[in-house]
């Protein structure tokens, strides 16, 4: 089944030029670079014309001869290149001889010789210096430092205990982050250029033995046929990699806490890290797995973790069938209200010109337009938003006779019951369900609503990750998984 | 797949444009009449009278609920059904009757038969099966009831809800629901009892009234109300008596609350012979002597007491039984299902009850004296 | 190329679950006292009438003993003439067309009974076969773990059960055995009973997907038992609460047990109508079931590609919606041809195959 799927992708055309292709149109990708410093540079001056931040420097060693070097002035370190490179040669340059032999005079941890045309650009746009000396192979001197920082607090992830360090943008040094939590030599990572114009690098980490091998073949499988221009972000490579993409439920989680990662490693699971993103993936994920965070485990009585696992289990059925059972309670099944319940939802909608659909639409699209305006908006006056979106959605729409009390009650509290669940795009995708439930249970009531949950339910039966079932470990049953979820030994 | 999938919505959604409007059972809350409580009598010119109790639903102010108002809404009409309809013309919402909590009765119609009645509560479905029934005595009329504002609680129709559902340790009444009375009506018996329930300035409810095939033929009044209780439920808890007694000389009233079992059995005997043992828990709750001791031999004698009083209570509840030809309480059904070939030789109906020879033990045993004090300690000295 | 395999397994649980919902349904619906004649103590007929269908799977025990071979219609192919091997499902598919259009049809009488009195019965037809249509494309592995995920409705159904014998309302008095008919009578009347198991007949299709390493026999013959156990906990509690007389007059008794309850919680009014929401997906369970099973003796007659057979279940939910809104509503039921059928289809003709099919293999022997 899954390669079917991956057969489809791969006859993807490329519809534009790709790097090689324009660097044919100066050189000869494949062939060696010419030993003259000064056809190197001319041709190097094509390809990259009109970009102001090339750099080259030529200069004569004392013998007369000319070196040329070049690289992208901001993703070098400057000062060792002076250090490494251009004091030594200058020093020592009766020793330079042969490219080979340049080991003994730049006192740079890696050097290479350029073998031919590709890798030479290829280098030079990773951040590497070339350096020519004349009548030598030119060598690239590994020098890049790149643009980092260091890791900060979480931003998105909020934990009360959990470690306070979260990935940046380098996909590289990510990997070593990991290599921190889990020192074990089975600790693999593969490493990939996705993208044919970004050249993305990815890393796919995953802990040998613990993983499925068919779940890394697969995944090798698919990040190697990603024939698209380009990779920035994550998702980009998760909605690719997903079997079941038009479903509505994500079938791989991100995250941006190692902690969370070197867990799911353990579970068996694969991350894929990115560069220039600060989340990586995990996948396969299931259901359950996208209720847990890695700060679950920190809890020290196993009964806490036993609550809260229950206690986000059904926050997320409050959260997604709420606004909908009120509509069909209300619209057609008054009599399952308690009879002095029914009395004051009536006194509350009796004034309402809205119906009771119309009142829950309007309420949850309120909501979702509020989140979503706090989301972009900087801290401080996401909090206004708050402040204010609370304020008058609550009480003036009600005190105007919009919306009714029960309503602004059951809308607020199935806001709050589905932002328990702690991956955000899941969240997103249980938002929407409950737009579509709210709308069946405005057609057939109670009925209707019985017959979409059971609808979602086989949906969520039938999706997998990578072949683990969505709902495993509660189908297929494994009792020991689910004791392990709910209550895990000591 | 994906075009699987693809499909798949394409036909739902055609399917939920299809169906828009077509949602006919959906109507608010505030678009029904919410029916709380039902009367229902019968005229001297053979007319239906129905009387729909219903809360009025005033917008509330700041989250405050106000108070619940009520309306009652009268209609005649030919049959039950026809006398509902009529006012359906009177209310500004389609009637629900969804959270029908109690349908009251009047006397007249209970005298009548019931048959009608229970006949058009069983067919309606959204009908509950828990309603409570009551029959209002023939002093008041049936929408009179209805109108009485408790000072309590104001609508009746929860009244009478609060009432049965408290579980009230009073031993005077006893709730009936709908598909109790059908069943008690079903069995071999063919009898049934409701409450009975009046106003004056309060509502009341008390005593029992006694249905055989459908119809009203006796009241089981105070004490027999309670005493019929035991029998048929096999169980009764929270009696109170208060007794004279002379304990040495002196002249003391006891209050006690006493629960009750009974175990009835017979002999295959023509007439029957019935027993019923009658054996119970007491607790002494008032004494008007608070130094008197009671010994064990004390307590012997208000037991003594007690039993004599529940024993007379009893036969006298089974003799208006026996008067009236009418057995409420199963016991005939119990025969009927441990021996039905003996059954058949009773000729339930028409003798077998009414010549059956009952004896009545009761025992008793006073299981505490107080719950909180020990009231009865000597004192020393000064 | 397939992942993982260890979780395409379907094990013992899922065959536990999916057997007890293939039956279970109807009869949580209706019992007891489904056809119009009744004696009274009907919780005895259920425990009689699940003998015949622990011999059948003694006998397909055997059968695959001896034929080392689960897939029961593949030997049944496989070891009979192609006339009637060919007429044989023709009429195991039309009765399952059969008992689907009844299962619709009772359905239909529930929601418009309890749920929506003014909806037309189309809309309710329609919706629920479009919404079993749209759930069937997802395949047997989808439908087989849903049931397992919510399997927790039947064990609420089953503890409410036991509930109501401990409840006030319930006497003793009502349930014991009394045999007011003799036997001939009895036996016959227990026959209506025999086919409120008939729904484990899809077992046959389900069977050959298990995992050879899973024991089939012990979950199976373990959730028939079950499925019995339920039955009576049903006829018992509900002849214990109403008695006999009032109980045979009550289109669903359990409905009407449900209705007698007062919420302990105050968080619903009216525990039957959320009773009835259990029962929905109870339908929905089984007619998943059942459209399957259909789709695959269709499948049997005309074999199609597993990527087409998305047009099998098509076809067989459109006939079933045809039927619905071309037959008559039903207002009072008339069971007995559903059941006589329901007899043949769901219990003798299995077990006259099966028999064939042991002394078959005696014959090959011989020879």
């Amino acid at each position: 089944m899954l390669g079917n799927l991956f057969k489809k992708r791969e006859i993807n055309p490329i519809k534009h030029l790709s790097f090689e292709s324009y660097l044919k149109t100066f050189v000869d990708i494949d062939s060696e670079p010419p030993k003259e410093s000064i056809t190197v540079k001319q041709k190097l001056n094509q390809i990259f014309s009109n970009s102001f931040d090339f750099s080259e420097r030529s200069f004569h060693l004392p013998n007369n001869r000319p070196v040329y070097i070049c690289y992208f002035s901001a993703l070098i370190s400057q000062p060792q290149l002076e250090e490494s490179v251009i004091k030594p040669l200058l020093h020592h340059f009766d020793h330079v001889t042969t490219s080979e032999n340049l080991g003994s005079i730049i006192t740079v941890t890696k050097y290479e010789r350029v073998t031919d045309w590709n890798m030479a650009v290829q280098s030079v746009l990773d951040g590497n210096i070339l350096v020519h000396i004349d009548q030598l192979d030119p060598v690239i001197v590994f020098l890049a430092e790149k643009l980092d920082r260091s890791p900060n607090d979480p931003t998105t992830e909020y934990q009360v205990y959990g470690a306070k360090f979260s990935f940046i943008e380098d996909s590289r040094k990510n990997v070593g982050v990991m290599r921190q939590f889990i020192k074990d030599p089975r600790l693999k990572s593969k490493g990939y250029d996705v993208g044919v114009v970004s050249n993305t690098q990815v890393a796919v980490l995953y802990l040998e033995q613990y993983c499925e091998p068919k779940v890394i073949q697969h995944l090798d499988q698919l990040i190697k046929s990603y024939k698209k221009e380009h990779l920035l972000t994550i998702g980009q490579l998760t909605k690719y990699i997903s079997k079941h993409p038009n479903s509505i439920f994500p079938q791989a989680t991100m995250s941006e806490r190692p902690d969370l990662v070197a867990y799911s490693l353990i579970q068996g699971k694969v991350v894929i890290f990115l560069d220039n993103s600060t989340f990586c993936a995990i996948t396969p994920v299931t259901l359950m797995d996208l209720l847990e965070t890695s700060e679950d485990h920190f809890f020290l009585v196993r009964w806490n973790l036993l609550f809260i696992r229950i206690l986000r289990i059904s926050s997320l059925f409050i959260g997604t069938i709420l606004p909908a059972l009120y509509v069909a309670l209300v619209a057609f099944q008054p009599e399952l209200i308690p009879t002095t319940l029914t009395i004051s939802v009536a006194q509350s909608r009796v004034q309402i010109p809205l119906p009771a659909t119309a009142e829950a639409i309007l309420m949850m699209f309120a909501l979702d337009v509020l989140v979503e305006a706090s989301i972009r908006l900087p801290s401080f006056v996401g909090q206004t938003i708050g402040i204010v979106g609370g304020l008058v959605i609550g009480t003036a729409a009600v005190e105007a006779g919009i919306v009714s009390h029960t309503m602004v009650i059951v809308i607020a509290f199935t806001a709050i019951a589905l932002f328990t669940t702690p991956s955000w795009e899941f969240v997103s995708s249980w938002r929407i369900i409950r737009y579509l439930l709210v709308g069946v249970s405005t057609l057939l009531g109670l009925y209707g609503l019985t017959l979409a949950v059971g609808f979602l339910i086989v949906h969520l039966c039938k999706l997998d990750s990578f072949d683990k079932p969505y709902m495993y470990p509660l189908a297929p049953f494994d009792k020991y998984e689910l004791k392990r979820f709910f209550l895990p030994l000591r | 797949m994906m075009q699987k999938r693809n499909v798949q919505f394409i036909i739902l959604g055609f399917f939920v444009l299809f169906l828009t409007g077509c949602a006919t059972d959906a109507r608010e809350i505030d678009q029904r009449t919410m029916i709380l409580g039902m009367g229902i009598d019968i005229t001297e010119e053979e007319e239906f009278i129905v009387t729909l109790q219903v809360p009025v639903i005033t917008p509330s102010d700041g989250g405050a609920i106000s108070a619940n108002e009520f309306e009652t809404i009268t209609g005649k009409g030919p049959s039950l059904w026809d006398a509902i309809s009529n006012i359906e013309a009177y209310t500004p919402t389609v009637l629900f009757f969804g959270h029908l909590k109690a349908v009251v009765i009047g006397d007249t119609l209970a005298r009548q038969g019931l048959e009608d009645v229970l006949d058009l509560l069983d067919r309606r479905a959204p009908l509950a099966n828990q309603v409570y029934l009551a029959i209002i005595r023939s002093q008041n009329e049936v929408d009179e009831f209805l109108n009485q504002e408790s000072r309590l609680i104001s609508l009746p129709a929860l009244y009478l809800e609060r009432f049965f559902n408290a579980d009230q340790k009073l031993s005077r009444s006893k709730e009936v629901r709908l598909f109790e009375f059908r069943r008690d009506t079903n069995m071999v018996g063919n009898a049934g009892t409701l409450p009975f329930a009046y106003s004056d300035v309060n509502i009341v409810i008390e005593d029992m009234a006694l249905f055989h095939k459908g119809k009203l033929v006796g009241e089981f009044t105070g004490s027999q109300a309670g005493k019929s209780e035991l029998l048929k439920e096999r169980k009764l808890d929270n009696m109170n008596y208060t007794l004279e007694i002379e304990l040495e000389g002196v002249e003391v009233t006891v209050s006690s609350r006493v629960g009750t079992t009974v175990d009835i059995d017979f002999e295959k005997t023509n007439p029957v012979k019935l027993t019923l043992d009658v054996s119970g828990k007491a607790e002494i709750v008032y004494l008007s002597e608070h130094d008197f001791q009671t010994s064990n031999e004390h307590l012997r004698k208000i037991e003594e007491k007690i039993e004599g009083k529940i024993k007379s209570d009893v036969e006298d509840v089974v003799k208006k039984a026996k008067d009236l030809n009418v057995e409420p309480w199963l016991i005939g059904h119990h025969i009927w299902a441990t021996d039905y070939d003996y059954f058949k030789t009773l000729n339930w109906d028409e003798t077998g009850w009414k010549e059956s020879d009952i004896t009545t033990t009761v025992e008793v045993e006073i299981e505490q004296t107080g719950q909180r004090g020990v009231l009865e300690k000597k004192k020393l000295g000064r | 190329m397939e992942i993982q395999s260890k979780y395409k397994r379907i094990g013992s649980v899922e065959l536990f679950t999916f057997t007890y919902c293939s039956a279970v349904t109807l009869g949580f619906m209706f019992l007891p006292y489904i056809s119009s004649e009744e004696i009274r103590s009907a919780w005895l007929k259920v425990i009689v009438a699940v003998l015949p269908y622990l011999l059948l799977i003694f006998m397909w025990k055997k059968v695959v003993d001896k034929h080392q071979n689960r897939d029961f219609f593949h030997l049944f192919k496989e070891m009979s003439p192609k006339w009637i091997f060919y007429s044989v499902i023709f009429y195991l598919f039309a009765s399952s067309i059969y008992s689907l259009l009844f299962g619709t049809k009772s359905l239909i009488i529930i929601v418009q009974t309890y749920l929506m009195q003014d909806t037309e019965q189309w809309i309710i037809g329609s919706s629920f076969l479009l919404v079993l249509f749209l759930s069937a494309l997802y395949g047997i592995h989808a439908i087989s773990r849903m049931i397992v995920v919510i399997f927790f409705h039947e064990i609420l159904l089953v503890i409410a059960l036991i509930s109501f014998l401990f409840s006030d309302e319930f006497r003793w008095i009502n349930v014991p055995p009394y045999f007011g008919v003799d036997a001939i009578t009895f036996l016959k009347s227990s026959l209506s009973e025999v086919t409120r198991y008939g729904g484990i007949i899809a077992l046959f299709a389900f069977v050959p997907l298990v995992k050879n390493d899973v024991k089939v026999f012990k979950p199976i013959t373990f959730s028939i038992l079950s499925i019995m156990v339920t039955y009576v906990l049903i006829c018992v509690a509900t002849l214990g609460v109403f008695g006999y007389d009032q109980a045979l007059t009550l289109l669903s008794p359990v409905t009407a047990l449900m209705q007698t309850s007062t919420s302990p919680t105050g968080l619903f009014e009216r525990l039957d109508l959320f009773f009835l929401t259990v029962w929905i997906i109870s339908f929905f369970k089984i007619g998943l079931i059942f459209i399957w099973f259909t789709a695959f003796l269709l499948r049997l007659i005309f074999p199609v590609t597993p990527e087409k057979q998305g047009f099998h279940i098509a076809i067989v939910t459109s006939i079933v919606l045809l039927l619905t809104l071309l037959t008559p509503s039903i207002t009072n039921f008339d069971w007995r041809y559903y059941n006589m059928n329901m007899l043949v289809y769901a219990l003798l003709i299995p077990m006259t195959i099966l028999a064939y099919l042991l002394i078959r293999k005696k014959q090959g022997v011989g020879k």
